[in-house]
């Protein structure tokens, strides 16, 4: 049997199919069989309490932690074959900073795959990097230690480290934890103008104030998949109280269901 | 075999039942301390007091060695390994906490320097006119034959203070391991605290030198708390069993090596722990290899079993071989792939039972959080049966509205 | 200089040779927080000497360096299962592992005394460098001399062998060395496989151990393999700049250590030699005393 005949069409398509996928730890599922697609070209959060398995699903996904069941396709291909096509930004606070290591390095980081070993870096290659960097703002710190750089910077620097391996689906692990305000909307607009060039987008996200601005699909989930689907009809009150529980007061889930802001709407 | 027999009953003899005794003393005192290290996760910190003895050792030799003719006068061999081993200490604190260096390279570097100079002292040693220099190689593997019954008293007498310091000091040392942030804001003076129980661990090492040499005293300190946190989570029971784990090491190493001459001390104190440990590693029911390993088999097959018959449910193809051979076994499957009586009428109680679920989520979302979230367990054993009526009435009143809709 | 060449040439290059081998490979081992898996896989190459002495019966090179291989292998293992399976914090799975490996090691060494072979604890810790002696090399010309230079002691050859391979793996792997100590679950993700990147890191430190292990001792392997990185570390905030300094600094120590074992006594008028191994680690740990007192980059950045 082929592999085309175990999807939907609608996987087949989809830049990201996750089918029931569990991980655990020991015997105490982290992750409990979710199904999730998401469409090509969206820019989607995954959203849940603490502990809900949120950056564990990433990493199923990305084949980091081990899946106990369930399949992860990428454009139809089992994810094995086609991880080139993936781009990740870990979690900021899982390295240490204090690495020797400019920023210019980190970047080049992201040409793994496309340099063999026998390869020096040459000037194209951090041509490419130097442009990664541009997209973020930060071609002025090309050549700074990053154990100098701020929380938002040393965020600015994964984002364009993984900008360079120029994928079509980009996994991010809460970038917008820690940052400042500014490069929070730095970040937004990176992420938004890579949408408009059709790249598909799968953030962890943990404010949820900024859910409705910031992305068009959102993925509720606390070990299990609670809702998932635009945002409009996903992100509710109803589901969000089957994520969070009481952990989010009723005051709390009508401002959230408020329309945005008008001064925040979304630009496009 | 006799021999030992005796060993074990304390009957060969004053310094042997003595030196036996101060072994599980000292046992007991490094399982003890050895546990509050591990819980402060600096297991290694020991390797470096333990190598960094040896510069003190060497030159408390040579001073004595100079003013007697024979260096071997373990108060002062015991005093000069403390003072090394202190300042190696320092060294350790200083550097962790002063530069960029992690704790591992602070360790790494004092143990092998210290240890290294050590060495150098030796060859100095070695070139005096002094007697006794065959006794100092004793400090690296341990040498309990030849103990005098003085040297015996003093090891048993500092093991007991250890033991007591270790007994009044317990609870404070809780605290810190626990939470040292906490602590600190409780008014607990956790510097010193943290001071005082890596001045006993430095104790407990010193006077291990001579039982079981600089090296394997580690073992000591190591093995016993971390075989202990295979029977428990609870950190006084931990310190409690590692100390009889500790005693029961000594006890059986030092008997064990009075069967035969020329069998060392130290190696069999350290292979009775690692004995225990790998007992406990294999076979603890809590943590232990056997146990987890079973518990994650059964849990995959439960996983596999619910989403294999959920997809016969819901006549989706199933292509997982574990799941199809899962289903199999049970005879829910025949071997073309088609589902057998039981296997449709096991796939509608698991359906019903996930639709239970995941009402019971909805309708009550605070309590289904609380609850085990694989939703493996069948809901009667969760829930009492008003509350799955309740669900079932409302199952089929919402079954019912969805087919007017 | 022909007492030179005969006594002194051979164990300067061989100390030389293996603090640099040891020195290149630490710079990872210190980025990773690892430095102690040096000292465990020293610490355990005692019992696969003594195992693969009482197998043979003899003390071949060969067979020892392949029973020391197979018990940093064991020790490898042993770690890794005792903290996955039975969820031990690394440091306390590798003092659980090395301290009872080396206990056998002890135990079947003490049990063999009888037999007179001359193996011995001390040995082992110390090592030997004075003793390798070339014979043949009794002037200049000696090393134009193919004869003579088939006098050299064999394990100027395999240290020298260990050192290529070590450079070569580290030439091969620097992207995937430098991307697994920064960011493994990046690594992971762009498939640079961390683990099996690790595991070979952790197998090269075992041959450079068990080469070193026969001629200078384990002590100044643990030495090497530490503390020139970790005073480089101190020097500099680039990773190539950190590798020539922990060179520069392995070069150092065992130069002038050798030298002032050997000649630094008869100075004061004393006519003994000291511990050239010991000297050599010593003299590591001084320039990284120095390094942690006036280092540029001591302090660790300021996020």
């Amino acid at each position: 049997m082929t592999e085309s005949q175990r999807i939907s069409d609608e996987a087949m398509k989809s830049p990201l199919a996750i089918q029931g996928l569990t991980v655990s730890y020991g015997h105490r599922p982290v992750v409990h069989s979710v199904d999730f697609i998401t469409p090509p070209g969206s820019l989607s959060a995954i959203v849940g309490p603490n502990g809900a398995g949120k950056s564990t699903l990433l990493k199923a996904v990305l084949g980091i932690t081990r899946r106990l069941t369930g399949e992860v396709y990428i454009f139809g291909q089992p994810v094995e074959a086609m991880s080139r096509h993936v781009a990740y930004v870990p979690q900021r606070s899982s390295v240490d900073w204090d690495f020797p290591a400019t920023v210019i390095d980190v970047v080049v980081m992201g040409l793994f795959r496309d340099l063999r070993w026998w390869q020096l870096t040459r000037r194209h290659h951090r041509q490419r990097a130097l442009e990664s960097l541009s997209r973020v703002g930060m071609e002025a710190f090309a050549d700074r230690q990053i154990g100098q750089l701020s929380g938002g910077q040393q965020q600015r620097v994964f984002l364009a480290r993984a900008l360079t391996q120029q994928a079509a689906l980009t996994i991010l692990d809460e970038p917008f934890a820690g940052v400042d305000a500014a490069t929070e909307k730095a970040i937004v607009e990176v992420l938004k103008q890579l949408k408009r060039e059709g790249r598909t987008l799968l953030c962890v996200h943990h404010d949820l104030a900024t859910v409705r601005d910031y992305f068009d699909h959102v993925l509720l989930l606390n070990v299990r998949r609670i809702a998932a689907g635009p945002v409009d009809e996903a992100f509710t009150a109803r589901h969000l109280q089957a994520t969070y529980g009481g952990r989010l007061s009723p005051m709390q889930l009508t401002r959230l269901m408020e329309p945005a802001d008008p001064a925040n709407q979304r630009s496009e | 075999m006799d021999t030992w027999w005796l060993a074990l009953t304390f009957r060969l003899g004053y310094n042997t039942s003595l030196v036996t005794l101060g072994t599980m003393l000292l046992g007991a005192g490094a399982g003890m301390i050895g546990t509050f290290i591990l819980l402060r996760k600096r297991s290694l910190v020991s390797d470096a007091i333990s190598h960094a003895t040896l510069p003190g050792l060497a030159l408390a030799f040579i001073l004595v060695g100079l003013i007697q003719g024979d260096g071997r006068w373990l108060p002062a061999l015991l005093a000069g390994a403390a003072g090394s081993a202190a300042f190696g200490l320092w060294a350790v604190q200083r550097i962790s906490e002063r530069t960029r260096l992690g704790e591992d390279a602070a360790i790494g570097a004092v143990l092998s320097t210290f240890f290294a100079f050590g060495v150098v002292l030796i060859t100095v040693i070695q070139s005096m006119a002094v007697t006794g220099q065959a006794g100092l190689t004793g400090y690296l593997v341990g040498a309990t034959a030849g103990m005098l019954a003085s040297e015996a008293q003093l090891i048993a007498l500092c093991a007991l203070a250890v033991l007591l310091a270790i007994l009044g000091l317990r609870r404070e040392f809780l605290m810190v391991c626990f939470d040292a942030d906490f602590a600190r804001t409780q008014g607990v003076p956790t510097g010193r605290i943290d001071l005082a129980m890596l001045a006993l661990l430095m104790v407990v090492v010193v006077i291990g030198l001579k039982v079981t040499g600089l090296i394997l005293i580690v073992a000591l300190t190591i093995i016993p708390p971390v075989t202990a946190r295979f029977w428990s989570d609870r950190p006084l029971r931990m310190v409690a069993l590692a100390a009889v784990l500790g005693t029961l090491a000594g006890y059986l190493g030092v008997t064990l090596s009075a069967v035969a001459e020329g069998l060392p001390t130290g190696p069999l104190i350290v292979l009775a722990a690692f004995a225990l440990f790998f007992v406990s590693f294999l076979f603890s029911p809590r943590r232990g290899v056997l146990a987890s390993l079973l518990a994650y088999q059964r849990f995959r097959r439960r996983v596999h079993l619910r989403q294999g018959l959920l997809a016969v449910a819901r006549d989706e193809p199933i292509f997982d071989d574990l799941t199809l051979k899962v289903l199999r076994r049970r005879g829910y499957l025949r071997r073309d792939g088609v589902p057998t009586l039981p296997g449709r009428a096991a796939a509608r109680d698991a359906e019903h039972e996930e639709r239970l679920w995941a009402l019971y989520r909805e309708r009550y979302p605070e309590d289904a959080l609380q609850q085990e979230h694989s939703g493996l367990t069948p809901i009667a054993h969760v829930l009492s049966p008003d509350a799955i009526m309740t669900l079932e009435a409302e199952l089929l009143g919402d079954a019912s509205a969805g087919s007017r809709a | 200089m022909s007492d030179f060449m005969m006594f002194s040439l051979v164990p300067l290059v061989v100390a030389v040779v293996i603090g640099m081998t040891c020195a290149l490979l630490g710079n990872f081992l210190v980025l990773r927080r690892q430095s102690l898996i040096g000292d465990a896989i020293s610490h355990v190459a005692l019992p696969g000497i003594v195992v693969s002495f009482i197998l043979t019966g003899m003390l071949a090179s060969t067979a020892m360096m392949l029973g020391a291989g197979v018990s940093a292998l064991v020790t490898v293992v042993m770690i890794e299962l005792i903290r996955r399976l039975g969820r031990v914090e690394t440091s306390a799975a590798m003092g659980v592992t090395f301290t009872s490996l080396f206990a056998v090691g002890v135990l079947l060494l003490e049990w063999h005394d009888a037999t007179g072979v001359h193996l011995d604890v001390e040995h082992a810790l110390y090592g030997n460098l004075e003793s390798l002696i070339w014979f043949e090399g009794t002037g200049p010309g000696a090393l134009y001399d193919p004869a003579a230079l088939a006098g050299l002691p064999p394990q100027l050859a395999r240290v020298v062998l260990v050192g290529l391979v070590v450079v070569a793996f580290v030439g091969v792997f620097r992207r995937h060395l430098v991307l697994g100590s920064f960011d493994p679950d990046y690594a992971a993700s762009v498939r640079a496989h961390p683990a099996l990147v690790d595991l070979l890191l952790v197998s090269l430190v075992a041959v450079a151990a068990i080469a070193a292990f026969e001629a200078v001792g384990s002590i100044i392997v643990i030495a090497m393999f530490i503390c020139p990185a970790a005073a480089a570390r101190l020097m500099t905030d680039r990773l190539a700049a950190q590798i020539a300094w922990s060179q520069g600094f392995a070069v150092l120590a065992s130069v002038l250590g050798y030298v002032l074992a050997g000649y630094g006594p008869g100075w004061f008028g004393y006519e003994v030699s000291l511990s050239a191994a010991g000297m050599i680690a010593t003299l590591s740990g001084l320039i990284l005393l120095a390094a942690c007192l006036a280092g540029p980059r001591r302090r660790p950045a300021a996020a």
